[in-house]
């Protein structure tokens, strides 16, 4: 139902709303499916007291390449291999021993569930990280979106493949 | 050209590709890890005496070294301990080939080769992302990310 403003009636804000234009599916798809679609769930955490040697064991035998660090429920850091190769893998007698609190890459960068997937895109193409952790409104982790869901999302809206 | 048709029609040249870090297969493992340190990749490519690509070692196989004995750090080649999951693109191929390699080898890194099939380069999941990044900045690096960007690094 519309009416005349000028008359003092309701004027739909969205009227002449240009919807975004997008020249194909992948676009349309990085932009307006959220990081839930392409998020790795469950996820490994560990707790911040974990030692180093025993958090490379379960990235070993889980064959993970990053592990949540999450205390009292909140995300704390990120543990992946990046930091085995930076922290602790020439020197592993002794820093094994370390806590992950001590090793590990505090405050990580993440993205919300409900953000675009090319916010989990940017933050791998800036910072650099591979692996980004999803967390929802209530700051709860909710996942990671990892290389292997990202390589999927892209293939499968390339379409053909 | 949208980034679909860009990453069909594209060569894997006009990727952000990064210098292969070239080992020989007698390397130790402690050499390789330093080398990786050092700049900053996540993998070292092991070639033979042509510089064909025999393989990689990666972070993956330095977590799984150190979870089995660390004490092969020094005693040991890389050769012995090759990542079994690897994979080479030829820099003429389609920018998709390397999407395809990462998702049917379930790797983040892939060798780029010349067309006599040596390591000239490497590429992978931080590349593509740039690439991504590249083509599409008006919807990609405009999304607001939680944290603070740290300084540049390849990895995580």
């Amino acid at each position: 139902m519309t009416s005349n403003p000028s008359e003092g009636g309701f004027q739909d804000p969205l009227e002449n709303y240009d919807p975004p234009e997008y020249s194909d599916a992948l676009e349309k798809a990085l932009a307006e499916e959220p990081v839930s679609s392409i998020r790795s769930w469950p996820v490994s955490t560990v707790g911040p007291g974990v030692t180093a040697g025993e958090a490379v064991r379960v990235m070993s035998e889980g064959d993970a390449a990053c592990l949540l660090v999450v205390e009292d429920g909140e995300l704390v850091g990120t543990f992946s291999v990046r930091d085995v190769l930076n922290s602790v893998s020439e020197d592993f007698e002794s820093s094994r021993e370390k806590p992950l609190r001590e090793v590990m890459t505090k405050s990580p960068t993440f993205v919300y569930d409900s953000d675009a997937s090319g916010a989990a895109l940017s933050v791998m193409a800036v910072t650099g990280f591979r692996h980004v952790p999803v967390l929802d409104s209530d700051e709860t982790v909710r996942g990671i979106i990892n290389p292997q869901r990202v390589t999927d999302f892209l293939l499968k809206h390339i379409g053909g493949v | 050209m949208g980034l679909q048709q860009s990453i069909k029609a594209e060569p894997v040249s006009r990727l952000p590709l990064r210098e292969a870090l070239l080992v020989g297969p007698e390397t130790s493992p402690r050499m390789a890890v330093t080398t990786m340190k050092a700049k900053q990749l996540g993998c070292v490519v092991v070639v033979d005496g042509g510089g064909k690509p025999l393989g990689t070692f990666t972070e993956s196989s330095l977590v799984n070294l150190l979870a089995s004995d660390p004490g092969v750090l020094d005693h040991r080649t890389v050769a012995d301990f090759l990542d079994p999951k690897w994979a080479v693109v030829r820099q003429t191929a389609p920018v998709l080939e390397v999407l395809k390699a990462m998702h049917e080898q379930d790797v983040r890194f892939v060798v780029v080769t010349d067309g006599e099939g040596r390591a000239v380069a490497l590429t992978g999941q931080k590349g593509m992302m740039e690439y991504i990044a590249e083509h599409y900045p008006q919807q990609v690096m405009v999304q607001r990310v939680g944290s603070k960007p740290t300084s540049e690094r390849e990895g995580a």
